[in-house]
């Protein structure tokens, strides 16, 4: 497994942290030019919401959000908290399940933001980006882990 | 394996075909449209992240079903909406063969449908057509 990118987005939309783990090259045009994040990632959120409501087999007790889209060099997966906090990997294509990854990665949500006092959910609306060094510095170690052995060392950033 | 519905969009967006099978829930007003916006911007998105610029936009998986994408050089996009166990290499494989088989001896060589915008595929045989090839690709 590779793993070029971690996007965390709000419930609003907002992405609030975002985190490379590849050479810049490795994601295209979201590598070269970091600003398009902020737009892709609301047009992701929008696109999330516009999955569930083309549902064609829809049941009230499961959520139908999109979880894996599959393109030709990448795969990207979504995972949605209960609290509608979605996050958000980009890996290699090869890579059709990391819920393990997405389990700690939450895991680490709670224990360095959501318990933390200092942090500022929002301000008059708007979603404040996570500025926890220590949640970054866990977040890297996580996911350092899942680079498989077996593939070409990645760049790290 | 269930299949519960197919659009096919023309180069202009305009949803050309739709069929549906097995689904439970009733397609809602606009769906269509829903359906071209959803699959062009993943598209796009597609193509920004890759390195050569042109993307390639396959499936999208969710707990409940599966869109797998197929376009055409020229343009024609199909949407199929399928059980969420369907493979992704299998479904693009019988979706390029829907295109040069069915679409081109149905749609493309019938000379009572001109490929402009707004033109809708009211031929019959096309649908029918369309659900042999499925059951003979044992998808359906």
């Amino acid at each position: 497994m590779t793993v070029h990118l971690l996007w965390i987005i709000n419930q609003s939309g907002q992405l609030i942290a975002k985190s490379s783990f590849t050479a810049q090259n490795s994601i295209g045009e979201l590598g070269a030019k970091p600003d398009l994040q902020l737009t892709m990632s609301s047009i992701l959120f929008s696109t999330f919401g516009m999955s569930q409501e083309l549902t064609p087999n829809a049941n009230p007790v499961d959520s139908a959000g999109m979880t894996l889209l599959e393109f030709a060099e990448h795969n990207v997966h979504i995972y949605e908290t209960p609290s509608l906090v979605k996050f958000v990997l980009v890996s290699d294509h090869h890579t059709y399940e990391c819920n393990a990854l997405f389990r700690q990665l939450h895991s680490l949500y709670v224990e360095y933001v959501v318990k933390n006092p200092f942090n500022i959910i929002d301000e008059g609306g708007i979603g404040q980006p996570i500025r926890i060094p220590a949640f970054t510095e866990a977040v890297k170690e996580a996911v350092d882990k899942y680079h498989s052995h077996t593939q070409q060392p990645a760049v790290k950033r | 394996m269930t299949l519960y519905s197919i659009y096919i969009f023309n180069r202009y967006g305009d949803n050309i075909f739709y069929k549906e099978w097995n689904r439970t829930t009733a397609p809602q007003e606009g769906e269509a449209g829903l359906v071209a916006g959803f699959i062009y911007t993943l598209q796009h998105f597609s193509s920004q992240l890759s390195s050569s610029g042109e993307g390639g936009f396959y499936a999208v998986r969710t707990p409940l079903y599966k869109l797998h994408y197929n376009e055409t050089m020229t343009g024609y996009r199909v949407a199929l909406l399928s059980d969420k166990d369907l493979k992704t290499d299998v479904v693009q494989n019988i979706l390029r063969k829907m295109f040069s088989d069915v679409f081109q001896r149905y749609v493309t060589k019938d000379p009572n449908y001109s490929h402009t915008q707004g033109r809708v595929i009211t031929s019959t045989a096309f649908g029918e057509a369309l659900d042999q090839f499925f059951h003979s690709q044992k998808i359906l």
